[in-house]
C-alpha cells in the first residue's frame, strides 16, 4: 500500500497484462507469442490541478508518488473538493476468471484451435487470401487510494477471427467473420458458422450488385445499429466533452425528447467480454446507465471530474486503455434496448423497398454519421433479395433518431466486440450492439 | 544462431487542456528491449518492458524458435547514430508554455474554446545485431492537438489544430488557431467556379496503401494487382519512404528490421515501382527491402509502419500551386471500393483565396475514381503556407465537389 500525504488526492492504478497473439496469413504463421507486462499509473490532484505519472518499476511506485507531490501544492482543504467528494471507497476483490485463466492455456493449443477453423475456409474456389486471427487478455487490476479505496478485480477476453479476400474476374470481395467470449472454451467459432460464411461471401461475390444513390428505409442488425449508436450518440454522451461548455449542456438538457419514443440505449460494464469493468479506472463500480430511454435524454457517462461538475453521479465510465494514460471518459457496451415483441422479419416485413445492413467496415459520427456497410441486402416486398454493394449510409444524427420506426425484441438482442478510439487512446476493448432497428429513411450511396 | 537487440525508451510530457486551460500534466517514461534469435528458418522473440534479464531473455528467445514461425535471417552490419535532440521546450517550463499559448489563443480567439492534448516527447532507440550492425537514433517533437469549438455549438468539436515537430513558435501557433478559428465562424458560400481540392498530405495516396502491402499485392485480388511497373498515376507524383524529409520533424533512419532508409519509391513520377516489405515477405515474393517493418510490441514479429512514408514535394509552397482552392480540413468516414472509386464526406473545408483562408464553406463530399485524383486530377504537393506552424504539407487536386 502506498504511502499516501493527507492534503493532496492520490491514487495508484496497476495492471498486471497477460495476452496472446496467434496469426496466420494464408497457410503461413506469422505470429506466436505471449507476454505478461506490469504497469502503474499515479495521479495526485491538488485541487487545481492533476499530475500524473506512469512507471513500470513496481518498485519505484512510492518514488513516483513522491515526486509527484512535489510537483503539487498542498491543500488543508482536499476533502472538500468537489471532485474528491465523488470518489467512491470501494473495498473489494473480485476474481472471476483465476478457475479458468487464458494464461493456463498452452500456446499450442490455442495455435490448433485457429488452425483447424482456417482450414475450412481454403477450399474456396474463389478465396485469393486468407487469415486467421486469435487474440486473448487476461488482466489483474489494483486500484487504490488516499480515500481508502482499495479494489482488486481481474478481466479477461478472447476473440477469434476468419478472413477471406475472394476474387471472380473484376469482382473482389472482403468480409470477416469474428466471435468473442471471456474465456477460451466458451469462444466458439463452428464448421458450421464457417461454412455458411463462405457460401454467404460466395454469393455476394458473384450476385452483388450497386445500388442507386437515393433516400430508403433501412433495417440494421444488431451489429450496424450499435456501430450507429456508438459513433453517433455515445461518444456525445461522454461528459467530458462538455467541460466548461454551456451551449452543450443546455442543448443536452436530460428530459429532452431526442429521438423515437421506441429508442432506448444504455451503457454497461456488467456484460463479460471487451466491455465488462468490473471497477472503473478511478474505483467506481459498474453500472447501467441509460443515454436515452424511450427517446427522453436520461443520462450521461461521467468520471468523477465530469459527474462533479455537472452535478451528477457516477457511473463507472473512467477508463485508459492501459497504465500509460489517465482515465478518460468511455464507453463499455452500449447496446439498443430490445422491447416489444417484433422479431428482425417482422422489421423487414414493412418495407417494400430498402435494404437491410448486416455487417459493417467502418463508421463515424459527427453531426453527420457515416456507415460504410460490408455485406447488404436489397428488400423487396418485406423480403431479403439480392445482395447488394453500398458504398455508405449517412445521415444527420438527430434526424435519424427521430426515424427509427422499429426496434426488435430483447430475445434477439446480439453483442459484437469493437476497438474505439478517442483522441490519443486508442484501442480501447468496448462492446456494441443490441436490437434490429428499423429507420423510415436513409441516404443511401 | 543470428541476435538482433532493439532498446526503445521514451520520456513523454503531456499537458492536458479543458475549456481553454492546462488541468493536468503527465509524466511517462518507459522503455523496452527486444531479443530476436534466428536458426536460418525460424524467428524467436522476447523481450520487456523495463528493466530486463537480457541473458534470460536471450534464452527465451532461442526457446521461442520452437514455436516455428517462419522468418528468414537476413542481417547486416553497418553503424550509424543520430542524434537530433533538440531545446524545444524544456520540460520543468513545459506547462507554463502550454498555459502562455492558451491563454494568448483565448484572448485572440475569445468565441471558442480549445480541449485536447500538447505532448513534448523524447525517443532514443539502439538497433544491433550479431552481424555487428549498431545503429543509434535520438530525437524529440512536440506535438500540439488542439480541438476547438464555438462556444454557440452543440458539437463535440468543430475544427482541430495539429502540429507536430522539433521546432515551436509560440506566435506562428496562435496565428494558426486564429486563423482557422476565424475562417471557421465566418461562413461562406461554394462558388459556382470549380475550384482546386486540396487535402492533408497522404489522406488520398494512403487509401492505395493496402494494395501496396506485399502480401496483398501478391495475392492478385487488388486494386493494384498485376501494375508494378505500370504508369498508372501522374507524373508529379513520388510516393517514397523518405525519413528526414522535412528538417522541422525528427525521424528514425532505420526500420525496426534494422534496415536503413534509401529513399525507396512505391510511385516515382507515376510509375507504380515497388510495393512495401519487411523481411519475411522480402524473400517470400522476391522484392526489395523498403524499409516498411514496425513492430507493434516489443515480442511480436514485425509487420508494416508509415515511419517516413511520404509525398514528395512538388513545389515550394501550396499557393505556387494555385492560389484559390478548397482546403479540407476534416474528412471523416470516407472509403475506396475495389473499382477504385472513392466517396469522402468532407465534414469541414475552407475556402482559400488569394493564398489566404477566408471562411468555412458547407458540408460537402467528393465522389471520385482514385487513378483519376492521383492520375491527371494531382496537381502537386507542397508545404502549407496557409499556416505557419509545423503542419502537413498538403496535396491538391482538380476534383468536383457537391452540397
Amino acid at each position: 500500500m502506498p504511502n499516501f500525504r493527507k492534503d493532496f488526492y492520490a491514487d495508484v492504478r496497476r495492471e498486471k497484462r497477460y495476452a496472446s497473439d496467434v496469426r496466420f496469413i494464408g497457410p503461413n504463421l506469422v505470429e506466436c507469442r505471449e507476454s505478461t507486462i506490469e504497469k502503474a499509473f499515479i495521479r495526485v490532484y491538488d485541487g487545481k490541478m492533476w499530475y500524473y505519472c506512469s512507471t513500470d518499476d513496481m518498485d519505484k511506485i512510492q518514488d513516483e508518488l513522491d515526486g509527484l507531490y512535489a510537483c503539487a501544492t498542498p491543500n488543508p482543504d482536499i476533502a472538500n473538493d468537489p471532485i474528491v467528494k465523488k470518489f467512491e471507497v470501494n473495498n473489494d476483490k473480485i476474481f472471476k476468471y483465476e478457475k479458468n485463466c487464458v494464461k493456463d492455456v498452452p500456446l499450442e493449443k490455442k495455435r490448433e484451435f485457429l488452425e483447424k477453423r482456417k482450414k475450412i475456409v481454403e477450399n474456396d474456389e474463389y478465396l485469393k487470401q486468407s487469415s486467421a486471427f486469435y487474440g486473448d487478455r487476461y488482466s489483474v487490476y489494483d486500484f487504490t487510494s488516499s480515500l481508502g479505496a482499495n479494489v482488486a478485480f481481474d478481466t479477461q477476453s478472447t476473440k477469434a477471427a476468419v478472413s477471406i479476400s475472394l476474387a471472380y474476374g473484376k469482382e473482389t470481395f472482403d468480409d470477416s467473420i469474428i466471435v468473442f467470449s471471456d474465456g477460451f472454451e466458451t469462444l466458439k467459432l463452428t464448421k458450421d458458422q464457417l461454412t455458411e460464411f463462405v457460401e454467404n461471401s460466395d454469393e455476394f461475390l458473384l450476385k452483388a450488385k450497386s445500388v442507386e444513390a437515393g433516400k430508403y428505409p433501412v433495417v440494421l442488425s444488431p451489429e450496424a445499429a450499435g456501430i450507429f449508436a456508438h459513433e453517433s450518440f455515445g461518444h456525445k454522451s461522454e461528459s467530458d466533452f462538455m467541460l466548461g461548455d454551456e451551449t452543450m449542456k443546455k442543448e443536452w438538457t436530460l428530459g429532452k425528447q431526442v429521438a423515437s419514443p421506441i429508442l432506448s440505449i444504455y451503457d454497461t460494464g456488467t456484460i463479460p467480454g471487451p466491455g465488462f469493468v468490473p471497477y472503473d479506472d478511478e474505483g467506481t463500480k459498474m453500472k447501467k446507465t441509460y443515454l436515452i430511454k424511450n427517446g427522453v435524454l436520461s443520462g450521461r457517462l461521467h468520471s468523477a471530474k465530469t459527474a462533479a461538475e455537472l452535478g451528477e453521479e457516477l457511473t463507472g465510465n473512467a477508463r485508459a486503455i492501459n497504465c500509460d494514460y489517465e482515465p478518460i471518459v468511455r464507453m463499455t457496451t452500449t447496446l439498443i434496448e430490445g422491447q416489444g415483441d417484433d422479431t428482425k422479419d417482422d422489421l423487414i416485413s414493412r418495407i417494400k423497398y430498402g435494404y437491410y445492413i448486416k455487417n459493417c467496415k467502418h463508421g463515424s459520427g459527427m453531426s453527420t454519421f457515416t456507415i460504410a456497410p460490408n455485406v447488404a441486402y436489397r428488400i423487396e416486398n418485406g423480403k431479403i433479395a439480392s445482395p447488394v454493394k453500398i458504398a455508405v449510409i449517412s445521415g444527420n444524427v438527430f434526424e435519424t433518431l427521430g426515424k427509427i420506426d422499429g426496434v426488435s425484441r430483447a430475445e434477439d438482442m446480439r453483442v459484437s466486440a469493437g476497438n474505439c478510439g478517442k483522441m490519443e487512446q486508442y484501442p480501447l476493448p468496448v462492446a456494441l450492439g443490441g436490437a434490429y432497428i428499423s429507420v423510415s429513411e436513409m441516404d443511401v450511396q | 544462431m543470428e541476435k538482433e537487440k532493439l532498446i526503445s525508451k521514451k520520456e513523454s510530457y503531456s499537458v492536458n487542456v479543458t475549456a481553454g486551460k492546462a488541468d493536468s500534466l503527465r509524466k511517462t517514461v518507459t522503455s523496452f528491449t527486444t531479443i530476436r534469435a534466428y536458426d536460418g528458418n525460424f524467428i524467436g522473440i522476447s523481450g520487456g518492458i523495463g528493466k530486463i534479464d537480457l541473458a534470460k531473455a536471450e534464452k527465451e528467445a532461442e526457446a521461442a524458435l520452437s514455436r516455428k514461425i517462419p522468418y528468414p535471417c537476413n542481417l547486416f552490419g553497418g553503424k550509424e547514430s543520430v542524434d537530433e535532440t533538440k531545446e524545444i521546450i524544456a520540460p520543468e517550463k513545459f506547462v507554463f508554455a502550454a498555459s502562455s499559448l492558451l491563454a494568448r489563443i483565448e484572448k485572440e480567439l475569445p468565441s471558442c474554446t480549445a480541449s485536447n492534448k500538447i505532448n513534448l516527447e523524447y525517443t532514443k532507440h539502439e538497433y544491433s545485431n550479431s552481424k555487428g550492425a549498431e545503429l543509434g537514433y535520438a530525437g524529440n517533437n512536440l506535438t500540439i492537438a488542439l480541438s476547438f469549438k464555438d462556444k454557440k455549438s452543440a458539437n463535440i468539436m468543430d475544427f482541430f489544430y495539429g502540429s507536430y515537430g522539433n521546432t515551436y513558435s509560440e506566435d506562428d501557433c496562435v496565428y494558426d488557431c486564429v486563423t482557422l478559428g476565424q475562417s471557421f465562424l465566418n461562413k461562406v458560400e461554394l462558388p459556382s467556379t470549380p475550384l482546386p481540392v486540396a487535402f492533408a498530405t497522404g489522406v488520398v495516396p494512403m487509401m492505395l496503401i493496402g494494395d501496396m502491402i506485399a502480401e496483398n499485392y501478391c495475392m492478385g485480388a487488388g486494386k493494384l494487382a498485376g501494375k508494378l511497373g505500370q504508369k498508372l498515376f501522374s507524373e508529379k507524383l513520388t510516393l517514397a519512404v523518405k525519413s528526414g524529409l522535412y528538417k522541422n520533424v525528427s525521424e528514425r533512419f532505420y526500420d525496426d528490421e534494422g534496415v536503413t532508409d534509401c529513399f525507396y519509391k512505391l510511385i516515382n513520377r507515376g510509375e507504380f515501382k515497388g510495393i512495401l516489405t519487411n523481411k519475411r515477405s522480402a524473400a517470400m515474393f522476391g522484392y526489395p527491402l523498403s524499409s516498411s517493418a514496425a513492430a507493434p510490441t516489443f515480442d511480436a514479429v514485425p509487420s508494416y509502419g508509415a515511419n517516413g512514408l511520404r509525398v514528395l514535394p512538388t513545389a515550394a509552397k501550396a499557393t505556387d500551386i494555385a492560389s484559390d482552392f478548397i482546403y479540407v480540413a476534416t474528412t471523416s468516414g470516407g472509403d475506396v471500393a475495389p473499382d477504385g472509386n472513392v466517396g469522402l464526406p468532407l465534414q469541414l473545408a475552407y475556402l482559400v483565396k488569394g493564398g489566404k483562408i477566408v471562411g468555412r464553406l458547407p458540408e460537402m463530399s467528393l465522389s471520385a475514381n482514385i487513378f483519376d485524383l492521383l492520375g491527371r486530377g494531382y496537381l502537386g504537393t507542397a508545404k502549407n503556407d496557409l499556416l505557419r506552424g509545423n503542419v502537413d504539407a498538403i496535396d491538391i487536386f482538380d476534383a468536383k465537389v457537391r452540397i
